[in-house]
């Protein structure tokens, strides 16, 4: 299964690129690597010219959607990604990832969950939440006060592996995964790139992040202040981008206070979200990334909306890095 | 007759003969990259790699190099020139491959993408300068800036302009009238000459190389380093002003920028049907002055007196129906463009940059970029864009004509020899961009190269000049500067690239 045949939403592909250069101007790969080979602006274009790209620029890709973001011909740039990345030549380790990804999503489909009830808001808090039981509950608590909410059992963290790392998903395992929760009201999930994919796979069902329903929330919104800097997730942010352009307009103008955005307002990724093991170190460094994107920046402390990059920012900040949900 | 480089299998089963004997054709290529290979640098041959850098955003040129190396340094480039000088191969350079004529694409050769190099280096907030690497877009460098609460002076309205590529050919910006072309920014440059060697330069040291290279068109040399003046970041109060009549809004124009009244200003027109003056402040104050002082004279219509005005017209004209329709659907999709709610702060503009730069590609973006321009003095001014519009009309339905001043440096003269800067023109200089909107419709390479020929002959019967004049409008060079200025060029450019490897067939 190609992904673009079953979730474009564009009918754009590469032959539409006129070669602007504004996704090279905005990818963290590019920025990194200084080499226009890695950005969708050299992909598209090799391609043009009947070349082939190496798994090491395509892998270099941390898949934070910008591009598609700022692509003025829309063209859906990340799912062009991801058909590559599924075509592409996989090295040894990408290999091994592959297989054992492989082997997790025969497992998942295997294992039995509990269904969520039919039209209700349905939470699929992803692996890092499910393993924090105070934040999950925390979260649950907080998001109880606002919709009739039940947490999925199955949020699809290995189909969300599995397209990052161009692992062909299984017709059944995606069935699977979207038969429980194809008549929700509302999706609420803290997987950006699932998102993506899911505004695809269920277009008339309502899909926000974990993020953006937090910070929509009063009793969160109160506590972020003048002299927070707050860290956007920026996967599920680009892909609903003018939607999330206004939401976090609204608070900035309402708290005053700084996000990771660029002059674009585009998010500027910490990369903390992507696979590492898919790509080597000299590819993209996340601690490099994170520095640039807290550099001359005064604030008291980081916000942020995903916990991997809690775990990030808590490394290499001296100022208090704390989860959104932690603001009640 | 050996065969073609450049495109040996265009016709199938018929090679393809190289009909130009002073073209280079291949030879010592091999020699040339394995010495290079020797020194640790990377020339990238793979057809999908050369295959990024095939056209510019012109559109219409279209040529491959043999291979690409992506600048790191300036030891690098001068070990490729050096090289390239001996071996006799031809080398491109390319910051964000804006051009639309052809003049950074490689027809055989070396491309050397200069992105490659695009650190900046240091921000000196006592002397309000940047030292930057050439090859970085505009709009990185501004990200930069903004983090120290600083911006650049003026660069063009693209996002990914480059540095070194903007000050070898001028760079206009909307604040041009006021604080003259981006090149008048750079206090000082790194340059690698074409025969390898790397030299600061500035008005004081080395200066004949400082002003060749200003403005130089990449002849003489590759921008490696810049320093730039910076200021300190403004948000902008725009207001528009809209006119039936270019003559008119040009008047006005002229009339601001000669008296120093807006920090921002420019005509933007939907064909010669609603011509938009834009002027916009840096502060409250030199905004409140205008509109107590010079307001009045205008003559334009704010928007609503403008829109009656355009119903009165087309309710007696009915049969050009279509045409308000495109006007109405234009300013729909366009205005909110130019103020989006997430770049503005208390109805002031705080990204402009960004704002001009997405809206040019969003609504002028094509895969064809055709804009021949011309650049007169302000006595000449009117008549060339009247001109210009009347050949606007006779080939396109929809244009849209962009005109700028450019405030003049008269300790800059020494660097305007060679560039767009007309002959007769003394303090202000101003330029007209005539752009037609091509949406889906696809015309013949040979119908918009003879749209640009028309506009390009205005300015031949007018003695003026032309922002783009290199690359595929380069016959228009000694028309336009005259054989003595270009012969004392050419014959510098022999003294300083022996083998003519840089940027060969942008100007000579």
């Amino acid at each position: 299964m190609s992904y673009s045949d079953n979730i474009n939403n564009s009918n754009k592909n590469f032959n539409y690129c006129h070669g602007c250069g504004l996704c090279t101007l905005v990818c963290p790969a590019w920025q990194q690597q200084k080499d226009v080979r890695v950005s969708p602006q050299g992909h598209a274009k090799a391609l043009q010219y009947g070349g082939k790209i190496k798994a090491e620029a395509l892998f270099s890709c941390i898949l934070c959607g910008a591009c598609s973001a700022i692509c003025p011909e829309n063209i859906d740039l990340t799912t062009m990604l991801l058909d590559l990345r599924q075509q592409s030549e996989k090295t040894p380790a990408q290999q091994t990832i592959e297989n054992d990804l492989l082997q997790l999503i025969k497992l998942k489909h295997e294992q039995k969950f509990s269904q969520p009830p039919i039209n209700k808001t349905v939470f699929l808090p992803g692996p890092e939440l499910r393993s924090n039981q105070s934040y999950l509950s925390h979260i649950m608590q907080l998001l109880n006060n606002r919709y009739d909410i039940a947490i999925a059992g199955d949020d699809g963290y290995d189909i969300s592996m599995a397209l990052e790392a161009g692992v062909e998903i299984p017709a059944h395992r995606l069935d699977s995964f979207l038969q429980p929760i194809r008549f929700s009201i509302k999706l609420i999930v803290s997987d950006g790139l699932l998102i993506q994919k899911l505004h695809h796979w269920l277009p008339y069902t309502k899909i926000n992040s974990t993020g953006y329903e937090l910070s929509q929330l009063p009793q969160i919104r109160e506590h972020i202040k003048d002299s927070d800097f707050y860290v956007i997730e920026s996967r599920a942010y680009h892909c609903n981008f003018e939607k999330n352009v206004s939401h976090y307009d609204k608070l900035q103008r309402e708290q005053f206070c700084q996000f990771n955005l660029d002059l674009n307002r585009l998010a500027i990724p910490t990369g903390a979200v992507s696979n590492e093991k898919l790509r080597t170190a000299e590819c993209f460094n996340t601690t490099k990334q994170a520095e640039w994107m807290l550099s001359n920046k005064q604030f008291a402390r980081i916000i942020v909306e995903d916990m991997k990059d809690l775990a990030l920012l808590s490394k290499i900040s001296d100022k208090p890095v704390l989860h959104l949900a932690e603001l009640n | 007759m050996p065969p073609c480089p450049v495109a040996p299998d265009a016709l199938q089963g018929i090679p393809r003969q190289q009909t130009n004997p002073a073209r280079w054709q291949g030879e010592n290529w091999n020699e040339f990259v394995s010495t290079l290979q020797a020194d640790n640098i990377d020339v990238i041959e793979d057809r999908g790699t050369r295959g990024i850098y095939s056209t510019d955003a012109g559109g219409l040129a279209y040529g491959m190099p043999n291979g690409v190396i992506i600048a790191r340094d300036a030891q690098q480039i001068s070990t490729l020139l050096r090289n390239a000088q001996r071996y006799h191969i031809p080398v491109t350079v390319r910051g964000g491959g804006l051009t639309t004529e052809g003049e950074s694409v490689a027809f055989g050769g070396v491309l050397l993408d200069m992105t490659g190099m695009s650190r900046v280096l240091h921000i000196d907030k006592d002397t309000l300068t940047v030292r930057t690497e050439a090859g970085i877009f505009w709009h990185s460098l501004a990200e930069e800036l903004r983090r120290h609460n600083f911006d650049y002076l003026s660069a063009p309205l693209n996002l990914t302009s480059s540095v070194g590529g903007t000050l070898g050919v001028g760079g206009i910006d909307v604040n041009s009238a006021k604080l003259g072309c981006s090149a008048d920014q750079a206090l000082c440059l790194q340059v690698v000459t074409p025969t390898g060697d790397i030299i600061e330069c500035s008005d004081e040291q080395n200066a004949e190389l400082f002003q060749r290279v200003i403005l130089g068109y990449g002849q003489f040399g590759i921008i490696t380093e810049a320093t730039l003046k910076i200021r300190p970041f403004t948000p902008m109060r725009m207001h528009y002003f809209y006119y039936r009549s270019l003559r008119s809004a040009i008047n006005d124009l002229i009339l601001l920028d000669q008296n120093g009244v807006p920090d921002y200003s420019g005509i933007l027109t939907m064909m010669d049907k609603a011509v938009t003056l834009l002027i916009a402040f840096d502060s409250a104050e030199r905004e409140k002055t205008f509109f107590e002082q010079w307001h009045k004279q205008l003559h334009g219509y704010g928007e609503l007196g403008f829109g009656i005005r355009l119903a009165s017209y087309y309710a007696l004209h009915p049969w050009r129906l279509n045409e308000l329709f495109f006007l109405l659907r234009r300013k729909h999709t366009l205005f909110p463009d130019l103020q989006p709610a997430q770049h503005m702060r208390n109805g002031e503009i705080i990204d402009r940059t960004v704002v001009f730069s997405r809206a040019v590609w969003k609504h002028w973006g094509h895969k064809n970029m055709v804009i021949p321009d011309l650049a007169t003095s302000v006595d000449k001014f009117i008549d060339a864009v009247e001109k210009g519009n009347a050949v606007c009309k006779h080939y396109f339905p929809r244009y849209t004509l962009y005109c700028v001043g450019i405030k003049l440096r008269a300790e800059h003269k020494a660097h305007y020899e060679l560039s767009s800067i007309p002959h007769d023109a003394k303090d202000f200089s101003y330029g007209c961009e005539f752009e037609p909107i091509l949406e889906e419709n696809n015309y013949s390479r040979d119908y918009l190269q003879s749209f640009k020929n028309a506009i390009y002959d205005i300015g031949v019967d007018m003695d003026t000049s032309y922002y783009r004049f290199g690359g595929m409008m380069k016959a228009y060079i000694r028309r336009a500067l005259g054989d003595e200025v270009v012969e004392k060029h050419l014959a510098l450019k022999r003294i300083a690239d022996p083998a003519m490897i840089l940027n060969r067939n942008v100007i000579f």
